[in-house]
C-alpha cells in the first residue's frame, strides 16, 4: 500500500486533483480539458484506462446529481459530448471546490477514498478481517497526509509517473479469464 | 543553452523507393549512410562520436518521414550515461510521419552508470494511416561497488499524437533507493526496463491473439505486459535481467509487424 501511494496514488491521483483544483479556481477550463486527456494517455493498460474513465463517468453524474454546480454539469456534458473522458480525481476536485472545501483537505480526502476503496477491495477478496482493514486505514493516515503535503511541491511535469511492475500486472490482468475488480 | 549534438533527417519518396533527402548533424551526433537492406527501404544508423554521454549534455534529433515514406532508424551502440555531477542529461526527439509513412525506431538500450541522471522526451506527431514503432530499453551501467542500479533516476516521456489528438502519454520514472527499484510494482527483482509501441492500421483486429503466443515464449526470462492502446495501437512493457532478452523480443515483434506490412525481417545488431 506505501509503495502504491507514495508513487502511483502521489504522482496520479493526488497531482491531477491538485492542478484540477487549480484550474477550476483560476478558471482554466481548457487547461482542465488537457488534464482530462492527458490523465486518460497516461494509462497504457486499456482495462484501467477504462476502468478509471467509467468510475469517473459515473462519479460526475452522480456529483450532478447531489450538487447544483454548473462546473460539474459542464463536465458531465463534456464527459456526453465526448470531449472530455472522465477522471475521478478531476471530479474529486469539481465536488471539493463546490462544497469550498480546502485544497490540501480537499487531495487528502481524496487519497483516503482511494486507499478506503482498496482496503475494502482487499477486505472482500483476500482473508483480511473488516478489523485489520480498518487498522491498516488508521496506521496509513499520516501517509495520506504527508502526501496531501508533498503535493504542494511536485511540479506538473512529474505527473502520472508509471511504475513498470504494476502496469505489467494490470496488463495481465486483462487476459485473465476470471477478474474480480476493474478498479 | 548550447546543444552537444543534433540530428535532422527527412525521408521521402521517390517512386517505389525511400531516399533520405535532408541530412544534417552537429556536434557529438553524426549518421553512416543509409544501407538498403531492402531495396526500398533504408536503414539509417545514428552514432555518438563522443563515447558517451556527461552532465549538461544536451542532444535533439528532428525527423520527418513524408507521406509513403519507410524508414528504420537504429543506433550503431548502446547510449552511455556517465555520471552527471551538475546537470543530468536531456535528449529530445521530435518525429513527424505523414499518411502512409512507415517509420522504425530501434535503438540500442542506453546504460545508465553510476550517478547518472538522464531525462528524454520524444513527441511523435502523425497522421492517419501512418504507421509507427517505437521502442526503448534501460540498463543499469557496471559500477564500483558490483551492485547495479547506482544510476541517479532515469526519466521518459513519450507522447504520441494521432492527428493532433494524444493517444498515448508513457512517464517512466526509474530512481533506485535503498529498496526501491527492487520492490514490488516498480522492478520486481529486474533490472531492465524494455517498451515498445506500435501504431498502424496493418495491425489488425486480433493482434492480441497473435501477440499472446510470440511472447509466451519469454516467459521464464521475462516478465512482460501488453495492451491496446486508445487509438488501437499496442504497448509492450518489459522487465528481463539482460539487454539480449529484450532485443530479441524487440526484434521478434518488429519482424511480427513487417511481416503485415510486407516487408522482409531485419536484424540489426551489430555484435
Amino acid at each position: 500500500m506505501r509503495m502504491y501511494m507514495t508513487n502511483q496514488m502521489a504522482y496520479t491521483d493526488a497531482l491531477a486533483c491538485r492542478l484540477a483544483y487549480e484550474d477550476i479556481e483560476s478558471g482554466r477550463f481548457d487547461h482542465l480539458r488537457e488534464l482530462d486527456h492527458m490523465l486518460s494517455a497516461l494509462a497504457l493498460p486499456k482495462e484501467t484506462r477504462e476502468g478509471t474513465r467509467r468510475i469517473g463517468e459515473r462519479m460526475a453524474k452522480l456529483c450532478a446529481d447531489l450538487y447544483k454546480s454548473p462546473f460539474i454539469d459542464t463536465y458531465v456534458k463534456q464527459i456526453r459530448q465526448k470531449k472530455v473522458n472522465g477522471h475521478p480525481s478531476i471530479v474529486f476536485a469539481l465536488a471539493a471546490h463546490h462544497l469550498q472545501a480546502d485544497k490540501k483537505d480537499a487531495i487528502a480526502a481524496h487519497l483516503f477514498s482511494g486507499v478506503h476503496s482498496l482496503i475494502q477491495n482487499a477486505v472482500r477478496a483476500v482473508p483480511l478481517g473488516q478489523t485489520d482493514g480498518q487498522r491498516i486505514l488508521l496506521a496509513l493516515q499520516p501517509l495520506i497526509q504527508e502526501i496531501a503535503e508533498r503535493t504542494e511541491t511536485m511540479t506538473e511535469e512529474e505527473l502520472g509517473m508509471n511504475m513498470p511492475g504494476l502496469e505489467i500486472a494490470q496488463m495481465r490482468h486483462e487476459q485473465l479469464p476470471v477478474r474480480l475488480f476493474m478498479s | 543553452m548550447s546543444i552537444t549534438g543534433t540530428l535532422r533527417m527527412k525521408a521521402v519518396c521517390r517512386g517505389d523507393k525511400t531516399v533520405v533527402a535532408d541530412t544534417y548533424f552537429d556536434g557529438a551526433f553524426k549518421v553512416a549512410r543509409p544501407i538498403y537492406f531492402e531495396e526500398s527501404e533504408p536503414t539509417v544508423y545514428s552514432l555518438h562520436v563522443g563515447g558517451g554521454y556527461v552532465g549538461g549534455d544536451r542532444y535533439h534529433t528532428d525527423v520527418v518521414l513524408e507521406q509513403g515514406a519507410k524508414m528504420t532508424l537504429t543506433t550503431q551502440s548502446a547510449a552511455k550515461v556517465y555520471k552527471t555531477p551538475n546537470a543530468p542529461v536531456f535528449q529530445s526527439m521530435n518525429v513527424s510521419l505523414a499518411q502512409g509513412s512507415a517509420f522504425m525506431y530501434v535503438p540500442d538500450p542506453l546504460i545508465a552508470y553510476e550517478r547518472a541522471r538522464f531525462q528524454q522526451e520524444t513527441i511523435i506527431h502523425m497522421e492517419k494511416g501512418a504507421t509507427l514503432l517505437y521502442s526503448d530499453s534501460m540498463t543499469p551501467g557496471w559500477s564500483e561497488s558490483g551492485r547495479p542500479f547506482r544510476y541517479e533516476w532515469i526519466r521518459s516521456k513519450l507522447k504520441i499524437y494521432e492527428q493532433g489528438v494524444l493517444q498515448a502519454y508513457d512517464h517512466l520514472f526509474l530512481k533506485p533507493d535503498e529498496h526501491g527499484l527492487f520492490s514490488l510494482m516498480q522492478m520486481e527483482n529486474y533490472t531492465h526496463a524494455g517498451s515498445l509501441f506500435i501504431v498502424s492500421p496493418q495491425l489488425g483486429q486480433n493482434w492480441q491473439e497473435e501477440l499472446g503466443p510470440l511472447l509466451e515464449l519469454y516467459d521464464n526470462q521475462a516478465r512482460i505486459g501488453f495492451s491496446e492502446l486508445k487509438n488501437s495501437g499496442c504497448t509492450i512493457r518489459i522487465l528481463a535481467n539482460a539487454s539480449h532478452v529484450i532485443e530479441e523480443i524487440i526484434l521478434k515483434c518488429t519482424n511480427w509487424l513487417r511481416a503485415k506490412l510486407d516487408q522482409k525481417p531485419v536484424l540489426l545488431r551489430k555484435y
